[in-house]
């Protein structure tokens, strides 16, 4: 497979990833 | 008549779930179906980033346009819900436009020679990140968050006149950027086979942005309501 396309898929996939788990954990400071 | 923000409240815990799950299957269906797909004659293997980045690139542009629409909901109509859905559709989109920036300069530096260069379509997608961040800088800037959703929802209708500029950019100006390739009037110049898995990969991307921005909004108007009732019971004691 292409270096670029894993790298692509990677970071995409990761930054997605971390955004969803952030979100999924967040709570309302009061 | 607007909807009740415990009508928001109710259907945003139902639907979230829904959301991730759709997305779950969608994704699954379009990456599986991108392993099989024809590859691309001129430019070989490296193409499938395309089911990435252009999703990504699809949803920036539409969630910038609910960040605009439910911006100005929120200013005519005073409607809190809108507001919210508005801040939490723009850290989506900040998302998408990042992810798209970051796979379309991978995309560029072997089929360009270079990670990025100022074109038309660079260029403006870049100043929707800009934008994207402008709208989260200022609706946080104020200690009371109606004002802040109020300034920033006035950039964010003012800044909507970048998506059809985004969109045009590859017709208007000679760019290095290929021109429109699916949402054309004379049809899509991309074949079914490789066309098919990216819908599917954008309405997987699509449910994953529907899902969080639900989420985040269950969770707020769940500690609103929280809040309301402390302070009701507060004066009843």
């Amino acid at each position: 497979m292409n270096t670029y396309l894993w790298i692509a898929y990677g970071l995409g996939f990761l930054i997605y990833g971390i955004f969803l788990l952030v979100c999924l954990r967040y709570r309302r400071k009061r | 008549m607007m909807p009740k923000p415990s009508f928001f409240l109710n259907h945003s815990r139902t639907i979230a779930p829904m959301a991730f799950l759709s997305m779950t299957v969608l994704l699954a269906i379009g990456y599986g179906c991108v392993l099989d797909v024809p590859i691309d004659a001129t430019q070989g293997e490296i193409f499938k980033i395309l089911y990435i980045h252009v999703p990504s690139a699809w949803l920036a542009l539409a969630f910038y346009g609910i960040v605009a629409f439910c911006s100005l909901v929120y200013i005519v109509w005073r409607n809190q819900v809108a507001g919210l859905i508005a801040y939490f559709s723009a850290w989506v989109g900040t998302i998408y436009t990042i992810v798209c920036l970051i796979t379309g300069s991978i995309w560029g530096k072997p089929t360009w020679g270079t990670w990025w260069v100022w074109d038309a379509r660079l260029t403006s997608m870049a100043f929707l990140l800009v934008l994207y961040i402008g709208y989260i800088l200022l609706a946080k800037s104020f200690a009371h968050r109606a004002q802040g959703l109020k300034f920033a929802g006035f950039l964010a209708i003012i800044g909507s006149i970048n998506l059809p500029i985004i969109k045009w950019s590859v017709e208007w100006w000679h760019t290095l950027h290929q021109s429109s390739s699916v949402f054309r009037l004379s049809g899509p110049a991309i074949a079914w086979p490789m066309l098919w898995p990216l819908l599917i990969c954008a309405a997987g991307w699509l449910a994953y942005g529907l899902g969080i921005v639900c989420w985040l909004l269950h969770k707020e108007l769940q500690h609103l309501k929280n809040q309301h009732e402390a302070i009701l019971q507060q004066r009843s004691q």
